[in-house]
């Protein structure tokens, strides 16, 4: 299964103030905590949207496989292992369940993807994200249309007889008129950017 | 865009304490009307705000960033002097939930 999460950096400046009292201790292990406290000044809040990233990620398997939502971010402990080219690895464990990320770290914003299995994804992290113009902000017509597009490219299929669903819960699928075929995909928008992943 | 306003927190604890003062308990139409004060910083959706009612969901009908929502526990620990651990705020994913917890915490205080 597969999650992610887009967090624009410019729009969390406004919308949160991460510094506040009792904001990090609800969201965040002690462990979370003191790992963003080495970080510097300077950085930790890129690393607070970057744990916080790989948290919803992460959510967004479990409360598919669990068939319920939820608000527990401390109950899934982020662990970054390794910055690799252009990328950061590292894992979300939940109730035992160990959840792999990947996250890009660009200027504007922060990208995690979430994976609990080995299969591999249809396209790189860059090309899942789609920067949105700001006459286009909150239009999700404009990135299901992309996410279609790219789908279908990705899988040889028409993309007339495709569509975006969701599930009661509210979770995404994508449905395949001709053969009704669901397949799982998780969309993640916030401010000017969004991100889809599918398998 | 503007900040959240997070001094608001502090008319709806005034308000709060006016409501104990003169009801010792509170209604829920009382409770959902300061609920409502919480939460307003934080919506991205006026028109299920203007609608908002116990089966209001602060995600789907809302918009409330999920991030903001540690803003909401926050604000609502702060207004209602209470604490609200994590298996309370869990499932506080509706205005009915959040009521539920509030009633239940100030309660047992």
């Amino acid at each position: 299964m597969i999650g992610n999460d887009i967090v624009d950096l410019s729009l969390a400046k406004v919308q949160s103030n991460w510094r506040r009292k009792g904001f990090l201790q609800k969201i965040f292990s002690e462990k979370e905590q003191s790992f963003l406290l080495q970080k510097k000044e300077s950085e930790r809040e890129l690393f607070v949207w970057l744990l916080w990233s790989m948290k919803e990620a992460a959510y967004k398997i479990v409360s598919r496989q669990e068939q319920r939502r939820f608000y527990r971010p401390a109950a899934f402990v982020c662990k970054v292992m390794e910055k690799t080219m252009g990328s950061i690895s590292g894992t979300v464990t939940y109730a035992e369940e160990s959840i792999a990320t990947e996250s890009l770290l660009k200027t504007g914003f922060i990208y995690t993807v979430a994976k609990n299995n080995e299969e591999s994804l249809s396209l790189n992290l860059p090309d899942q994200i789609l920067k949105l113009s700001i006459s286009k902000n909150l239009n999700y017509n404009h990135l299901h249309e992309h996410t279609l597009a790219q789908y279908a490219k990705c899988k040889n299929e028409k993309i007339a007889g495709l569509s975006i669903q969701k599930c009661q819960l509210n979770i995404p699928f994508i449905f395949n008129q001709q053969t009704t075929e669901r397949t799982a995909i998780s969309l993640s928008h916030h401010g000017t950017y969004a991100g889809f992943v599918f398998n | 865009m503007s900040a959240p306003a997070y001094c608001s927190k502090d008319t709806v604890r005034n308000e709060y304490h006016c409501v104990l003062f003169k009801n010792i308990q509170m209604s829920d139409k009382e409770l959902i009307e300061l609920l409502k004060k919480i939460v307003k910083p934080y919506i991205q959706n006026e028109e299920g705000f203007a609608q908002l009612s116990e089966s209001t969901h602060l995600i789907d009908d809302l918009k409330i960033n999920s991030a903001n929502l540690v803003d909401v526990v926050l604000d609502i620990e702060d207004a209602f002097d209470i604490e609200i651990e994590d298996d309370a705020f869990e499932n506080m994913l509706t205005v009915k939930a959040a009521m539920a917890v509030i009633t239940e915490k100030v309660a047992a205080k």
